[in-house]
């Protein structure tokens, strides 16, 4: 198995160490603040999440990394869609909140928006992989 | 000029009269103002919905169809203005958690609905004057 070391390659391990080392010195001289924590977390995860994916675009040769016509269709289309989905959910819930008076936080917002973002975008992904007429 | 009467003119019309019924309904037996928002909020969008269905009523069917170009400009707007959406909640987010702002929902969800839909509009524009999109 080849392990390819390229600019790009290099640049984003670097990101991610940089991240990881980031989190775990602020996470040595950190305070009390519980934002402070969360930050710090965020940053270890995303430096951890972006070696192994550097890790693993590695391991590939260049030509099987780059999505043909077909996929970034898919994915254009899906996300397309899920746009339009969280903005509904987004106003439905805007709705909800002002006749039944919820009194809904802004994190309930992050997370309608996440949740309702990344599980559409990811079902309707595959939904249109699954339908052949995606040119 | 020629009025189209098909099926999709009549049901668009349909739903038209059901939303301004819907919004006089509500205004005339619930009080309270947010209903009263509701209700005008109803009857605004059937009163677009109506100019939309007599606009799509006088243009010849032909001329409704979107070429390839146009959804392919859509799509990649729709795809980018998602992100930029999911991006800006998750900043809005740690701004407020990181500074103990004291923000709600009603207060944020129009501006997020606002800049996703402007930049839908914005990169469909941009999309729309580059030349190399399929």
């Amino acid at each position: 198995m080849k392990i390819r070391t390229d600019k790009k390659i290099l640049l984003t391990s670097g990101i991610g160490l940089g991240s990881v080392l980031l989190g775990v010195v602020m996470l040595v001289f950190q305070t009390q603040s519980k934002a402070l924590f969360f930050i710090e977390f965020s940053l270890i995860f995303a430096g951890l999440f972006m070696s192994a994916m550097v890790v693993y675009a590695a391991t590939k040769p260049k030509t099987e990394l780059i999505a043909d016509e077909r996929v970034t269709r898919i994915n254009e289309k899906a996300g397309y869609t899920a746009g339009w989905l969280v903005l509904l959910a987004v106003m439905i819930l805007f709705w909800a909140d002002k006749i039944w008076s919820l009194n809904l936080e802004l994190e309930d917002m992050y997370w309608t928006t996440l949740f309702v973002g990344t599980y559409s975008w990811l079902i309707l992904r595959w939904y249109y992989n699954r339908r052949g007429d995606v040119a | 000029m020629k009025i189209r009467k098909d099926k999709d003119i009549l049901r668009f019309s349909g739903i038209a009269v059901l939303l301004i019924l819907a919004g006089i309904l509500i205004m005339s037996f619930l009080s309270g103002p947010t209903y009263f928002g509701i209700g005008s909020v109803l009857i605004i969008m059937g009163a677009i919905v109506i100019i939309i269905a007599i606009i799509a009523a006088a243009t010849p069917e032909e001329d409704m169809i979107q070429d390839e170009r146009s959804v392919r400009v859509n799509e990649k707007a729709g795809y980018h203005a998602f992100w930029i959406l999911l991006g800006t909640t998750a900043l809005v987010q740690s701004i407020a958690m990181f500074w103990r702002l004291d923000l709600n929902y009603k207060s944020v969800s129009p501006d997020i609905f606002f800049v996703g839909m402007l930049s839908f509009v914005i990169l469909r524009w941009y999309y729309n004057r580059r030349e190399d999109i399929v």
